[in-house]
């Protein structure tokens, strides 16, 4: 009799999610499944809104990231209005999104995943969360949390709030930055900068120790990368072209632009999941297998760009390859991110364009369609509009970070599965929670928002069973 | 600009809710232009309210049938929690002694709520109770304090 595992739901990830093993009958895992299962349907009731709306209504798409939502939606109305936003206001966005990038990576690392590296995979479950965290290494939790909120503090000193603001419009942004903001920022940066140093200190010891296997047996496997980089190939998160680069660092496709995705990208279904498969359309699916986010961005990139963050670069690339095909990387490429974002914010807040000058441009409607990208925490993200003559939306299409993570998290989770499941599966054995949680922390590598990905709303936790070959539950383990 | 938020004379209100799900967004309303406004208490906040003489957070209340306002002193618990980006009042007292090196007094007010569907009216239940739920406030505050009329 074959049999499934199933953990449902995964914690410690944004959304609602249960992941199955199959074990055939004699007990060997035969496949395993990272199953989405919620629907939202964001794409088809915005349908008959003015475009101008849409930053505000997708920026509602999910709690955590909703700045990455709010840029692509007002880059897709830029290009509906067919104009070039002024100079102060594209700074204005990117700093934006280097604080969104800065507080999302700082809540992965220092909330949802440093636990697992920190307390130990086979410590308490109960305590073994951000709470556990901060009762073993108060010093570490509380700088944590004081990155996290420099990053979100920035969010609100410019738009106003912390999530969901509308403050990117199309045609630019609805106000600038205070003096008094830029102040903050600059008053702030060094303890985020010597914050950042500290957990970069800490990581990079327990990869040279502890965590050298999890960096090997968590998805380390060949695939496609993609993201954004500049024109002469520099590290990119908002402006720039599309680049893919393949396991050997061979660049497949550079220079691609967002308007022509669908020759490049396809959309492939699953009757078991909610979160569609996207693939690189040249390969075919499953094999245009591809990446996205922090470590696809390192991938892609020659360099960074900025002198911190390209040596923290190099560092990863010598201990974990070039380009780096191991998922769990991920948590280092999180951390050589945030070096890179708050070079990136010096450098800005410094830059007279920031204070001074034209915030916004105002246009008719010129184009009755558009493709707006910019990189969220987690990777690519597509707004791709069609509008009638009067605005209003005819057809939307959001592809999102997570969803293009889905093949590779499949994959992770199935090496994880096989590394740490014993082979085969003794009728009637527990399933240790340790592994268990090896099995979901497969997952968290790439810090999946299933609030976007499916436009869902937000429940967080997961859930494993382990299932026999008619579909009987033989085990089961629930969190939350 | 500190980022640990707005207090009312060392006071700090936090007004946690839904303002778009009805009944859901009374804390929001309570305390407005007095303190700060989210959907839902995060660790962030620990810094703040260690930062705060006392501390009072007004809330939407799923409550029993005919029941009034309810202020009640807050006591830190360090329980556990399933999510970590979210958490419970007593817990992030508990947070701002264990990483901020102070708990301070702190009440809930807790306003019986009838009606979270979507839109930003209250119901008239709630509607009812606005006035007990102002004069709460104003108590906790202290005399001469609120800006409420």
């Amino acid at each position: 009799m074959t049999r499934t595992v199933i953990i449902d739901p995964v914690t410690r990830i944004e959304g609602h999610a249960k992941i199955t093993l199959h074990l055939d009958d004699a007990g060997h895992l035969t496949d395993t499944r990272f199953h989405v299962v919620e629907y939202r349907g964001f794409e088809k009731f915005c349908e008959g809104r003015p475009f101008t709306e849409m930053a505000g209504i997708t920026a509602r798409i999910c709690g955590i990231c909703p700045v990455s939502h709010l840029l692509a939606a007002a880059k897709t109305g830029d290009k509906l209005l067919a104009l070039s936003i002024p100079p102060a206001a594209d700074k204005l966005r990117r700093l934006l999104n280097l604080a969104q990038l800065t507080q999302s990576h700082a809540l992965s690392f220092f909330h949802l995943s440093s636990p697992d590296f920190l307390l130990g995979w086979e410590s308490d479950p109960a305590k073994r969360n951000v709470f556990g965290l901060m009762a073993a290494d108060p010093d570490l939790a509380r700088a944590g949390i004081r990155l996290r909120q420099f990053g979100q503090q920035i969010l609100e000193l410019l738009g106003g709030r912390k999530i969901h603001s509308a403050w990117a419009v199309p045609g630019g942004v609805r106000s600038p930055l205070s003096q008094e903001a830029r102040d903050w920022i600059l008053d702030r940066l060094p303890e985020a900068r010597a914050t950042v140093t500290l957990a970069l200190e800490l990581y990079k010891k327990l990869l040279d120790g502890p965590l050298q296997k999890e960096q090997r047996v968590f998805g380390d496997f060949p695939s496609l990368f993609m993201g954004l980089v500049t024109p002469n190939g520099l590290w990119e998160h908002i402006e720039g072209r599309i680049r893919f680069r393949d396991a050997t660092g061979a660049i497949v496709a550079d220079q691609l632009s967002e308007d022509d995705y669908a020759d490049f990208l396809g959309e492939a279904v699953e009757p078991w999941s909610y979160l569609k498969f996207p693939y690189y359309k040249p390969l075919g699916y499953p094999d245009g297998i591809y990446r996205v986010g922090p470590l696809a961005r390192l991938n892609v990139c020659d360099s960074i760009g900025t002198p911190w963050a390209d040596r923290e670069l190099a560092e990863l690339r010598q201990r974990s390859g070039q380009p780096v095909t191991s998922s769990f990387a991920y948590h280092h490429a999180r951390l050589v991110e945030i070096v890179a974002c708050l070079e990136a914010i010096e450098i800005l807040v410094a830059d007279p364009d920031l204070m001074h000058g034209r915030i916004r441009l105002r246009a008719s409607l010129n184009r009755n369609e558009a493709v707006g990208v910019s990189e969220a925490p987690r990777g690519t993200l597509f707004h791709h509009y069609k509008v009638d003559d009067d605005g209003l939306l005819t057809s939307v299409n959001l592809i999102i970070a997570t969803g293009q993570n889905n093949l590779a998290m499949n994959r992770t989770v199935h090496q994880i599965a096989r590394e740490y499941i014993p082979d085969p599966v003794p009728a009637g054995a527990e399933i240790p929670e340790a592994m268990l949680n090896r099995v979901e922390a497969g997952i968290r590598c790439f810090d999946p928002c299933l609030s976007c990905s499916t436009h869902a709303a937000g429940q967080m936790p997961l859930r494993l069973q382990l299932l026999a070959a008619d579909g009987t539950v033989l085990a089961e383990r629930l969190r939350g | 600009m500190s980022g640990a938020g707005v207090g009312t004379g060392g006071a700090l209100l936090i007004g946690i809710g839904n303002p778009l799900r009805g009944d859901d967004g009374v804390g929001w309303h309570l305390v407005e232009g007095l303190g700060l406004q989210r959907h839902q208490l995060t660790p962030e906040l620990a810094e703040a309210v260690a930062a705060a003489d006392r501390l009072l957070i007004v809330d939407a209340w799923l409550a029993p049938p005919r029941s009034p306002c309810l202020l009640r002193p807050l006591v830190a618990s360090g329980g556990w929690e399933r999510d970590t980006h979210r958490v419970a009042p007593a817990r992030l007292l508990a947070l701002a002694e264990q990483l901020f090196g102070r708990c301070v007094p702190a009440h809930e007010l807790l306003v019986p709520a009838f009606d979270f569907s979507w839109g930003d009216r209250f119901s008239p239940q709630l509607r009812r109770q606005l006035p007990e739920a102002r004069r709460l406030l104003r108590g906790w505050l202290g005399e001469g304090a609120a800006p409420y009329a």
